[in-house]
């Protein structure tokens, strides 16, 4: 598989000036490396404040590192810039555009910014024949309807919910076709509903295009289910990184189980004279955190009579990596 | 690629209610200023040309001498610039200071000296001949009711509207994207920063330049479809050096030329004030500040240096006109190019060392 991207040793380390005071410095990113593959999605974990965005925004060009390298498809930020730039895309923090126009002319303008080698596939001779305008045009509604705005595409962007301005970021990443996919915390602001749509998408992107992707969320719970791979990032320093599948491989421990049932409060009590659990209620559901086989607990409820209405296991794996990793950070 | 990110720049820093705003007030203030201009002038020829029967025409511009007048004037300069040389040593630094810009009495009797060494040269004996003084000029062009002396007047009155655009359009450039977040999605693209900073710049100077043409054509247009052209031998001085004649034209052009550079400088210095602080604000207040400091620079002894006064080069096609103690053209225009590139050269490096985000 392919490298899409490369960080090596890289470092940033912020001065900030107050006053007569004497200069601060704060190293936000602690020499990290790590590698981006293609067909990936990579999720980066941290705490606020870890070196999430700094790190994010030195890959795609916008900060620049205090030491380190970092490399796109072989070619390196610094050294080799305009090079790079062709193969990646991404939001850093908030994804802004320009507000009085619509999302539509937001994508037109910018994607008259990418050279035509990089937007059409040149064993493709239906889009070879095609001028750059009639191509630019293509790809700004294939990536509008990818991310689902194609019906608002003429709404001004100051209209647009935060949301609606997730997906016009993406649609903005999306433009060139990039290898190499970063988006800083992109379930920010966005309701269940969007964060399914956005969580398919990657995955779909990764898998269809051969994206590389690299997501960073300060939530486990909305990487858990896209990464093939996480990295724990705590103190500007990278703490644990793991596979997806090692991670389901190595569950022994425990699950939190959500149960709703018709009597909370007796089927509480009866799985804890049953299995002398501590079972925690909350409205009609009922959590339990255990190492217990879900199979079987649901059983002995059946069995006893309780109508088990709704049942919701989750792995508690990555939760527990998460905590050690950024135990120093707290 | 360039030309697109070009057009693109175009795009974000044109308005068109700021265009429209602005054009607005331009045409409502040259309704405003052409009437009363005219009501002005009309009263002016009347207490001038009384004040000429008194036989003081010191507000004039015109002279008309004889051969031996012109020897005597020629004689008369020559002392007056001896002693104010000789005054200049006595003053040292002092002389470079004043508490109102004057202009430098040195350059003023140099002019005159230039002139009347052009008369006897050319035997322009008995005969009108009108030199080019930036302030009197405009003054005496206006009383006489003519087509350049109007343009002239005008052009002075409304470079305001276009300094003020010119600050709109250069103060937000880079700041309003820092501000807004956009310059992120515009430098994850496959472009250099300096690409950027060049097509920002272009753009600036696209914009302001485009204002100023309506502004002139419209300006010289109505002028010139209002008025004749002055009559007169028209005489401009190079610097205090020499003396050389040309049509009442010249003294538009230098007027616009004027015009024109002070309108450059306020956008190249909003565009790096802006950019240095990250603040449209400061992008805005900042080179202002120079413009309405520029009589405590006076006060210093430093005003020929002020970047807000290097551009009135045209003063330098007249006589007294705009030549501060100590101003010379040779100064002016290496200064000024010196802050512009400057200025540019530091957008760049400021643009290209930041982290935009
Ligand atoms: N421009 C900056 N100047 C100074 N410190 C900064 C700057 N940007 C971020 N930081 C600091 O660097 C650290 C990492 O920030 P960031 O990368 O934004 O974290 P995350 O995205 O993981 O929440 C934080 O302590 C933050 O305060
Ligand atoms: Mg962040």
């Amino acid at each position: 598989m392919g490298v899409v991207l490369e960080v090596k040793n890289l470092t940033k380390v912020y001065s900030s000036h107050k006053g007569l005071s004497r200069a601060k410095t704060l190293r936000a990113v602690d020499n990290i490396s790590f590698e981006v593959h293609e067909g990936e999605v990579v999720g980066f974990i941290g705490p606020n404040g870890a070196g999430k965005s700094t790190t994010i925004k030195m890959i795609t060009g916008l900060a620049k590192p205090t030491s380190g390298e970092i490399k796109i498809c072989g070619y390196s930020v610094d050294k080799n810039h305009v090079e790079a730039m062709k193969y990646v895309g991404g939001v850093i923090e908030t994804p802004d555009m320009y507000g009085d126009i619509s999302g539509e002319n937001n994508l037109k303008y910018l994607v008259t910014l990418h050279p035509r080698e990089t937007m059409v596939d040149i064993n493709d001779p239906a889009l070879s024949l095609l001028t750059k305008k009639e191509i630019d045009k293509k790809r700004v509604e294939d990536v509008l309807r990818m991310v689902g705005l194609w019906e608002r595409r003429t709404d001004l962007v100051r209209r647009y919910s935060l949301g609606m301005k997730q997906r016009l970021g993406i649609a903005q990443a999306l433009l060139s076709k990039p290898k190499l996919l970063v988006l800083d915390e992109p379930a920010n602001g966005l309701d269940p509903a969007g964060i399914i749509y956005i969580r398919t998408l990657l995955r779909k992107l990764a898998e269809v295009y051969k994206m590389g992707i690299l997501v960073s969320s300060h939530q486990l719970s909305e990487l858990q289910l896209m990464c093939t791979r996480v990295l724990v990032i705590s103190n500007g320093k990278i703490t644990a990184e793991k596979n997806m599948d090692e991670l389901a491989q190595d569950e022994t421990g425990a699950h939190i189980i959500t149960l709703v049932t018709d009597r909370p409060q007796e089927s509480a009590e009866f799985l804890q004279t049953k299995f002398g659990l501590h079972p925690q209620i909350e409205g009609s559901q009922i959590k339990l955190n255990t190492s217990i086989d879900t199979g079987t607990i649901t059983k002995e409820l059946v069995l006893a009579g309780f109508n088990v209405l709704g049942v919701n296991i989750e792995k508690v794996r990555l939760e527990d990596l998460f905590m050690n990793a950024t135990k120093e950070a707290r | 690629m360039f030309k697109q990110l070009y057009l693109g720049e175009l795009k974000k820093l044109f308005s068109l209610k700021t265009a429209i705003i602005m054009l607005v007030l331009f045409l409502a203030g040259y309704a405003i200023v052409g009437f009363s201009m005219n009501a002005v002038s009309e009263l002016s020829i009347t207490n001038l040309g009384s004040e000429v029967e008194e036989g003081s025409a010191e507000l004039s511009n015109v002279i008309r001498v004889s051969e031996s007048e012109a020897q005597i004037h020629l004689g008369v300069n020559r002392t007056l610039l001896e002693n104010a040389e000789k005054e200049k040593k006595e003053l040292g630094f002092k002389y470079y200071t004043s508490f109102l810009s004057h202009s430098d009495s040195i350059y003023y009797y140099k002019s005159q000296i230039a002139i009347y060494e052009y008369i006897i040269e050319n035997e322009l004996y008995d005969t009108d001949i009108v030199y080019y003084d930036s302030t009197l000029f405009a003054l005496n062009f206006l009383s006489g009711q003519n087509a350049g002396g109007y343009a002239i007047v005008m052009l002075g009155v409304f470079s305001f509207l276009l300094t003020i655009y010119a600050l709109i359009i250069g103060s937000g450039a880079y700041a309003n994207e820092m501000k807004n977040g956009t310059l992120k999605i515009v430098l994850m693209n496959p472009i250099t920063r300096n690409q950027l900073t060049l097509a920002k710049l272009l753009a600036i100077l696209t914009l302001i330049s485009a204002a100023f043409l309506i502004v002139c054509a419209t300006i010289v247009s109505i002028s010139y479809g209002l008025y004749n052209d002055a009559e007169g031998k028209f005489v401009y001085v190079f610097n205090a050096l020499k003396a050389f004649r040309a049509g009442p034209g010249f003294a538009v052009f230098v007027g616009i030329l004027d015009v024109y550079l002070s309108v450059i400088m306020y956008g190249i210095m909003s565009f790096f004030f802006g950019t240095l602080t990250k603040k449209r604000i400061w992008g805005f207040v900042i080179p202002y500040g120079f413009s309405l400091t520029a009589t405590l620079a006076g006060l210093v002894g430093i005003a020929r240096f002020w970047p807000t006064n290097v551009t009135s080069v045209s003063g330098f096609f007249g006589v007294s006109g705009n030549a501060l103690p100590g101003g010379n053209f040779f100064l002016s225009l290496p200064l000024l190019i010196f802050y512009l590139g400057g200025m540019i050269a530091g957008t760049f490096f400021i643009f290209n060392q930041r982290d935009v985000a």
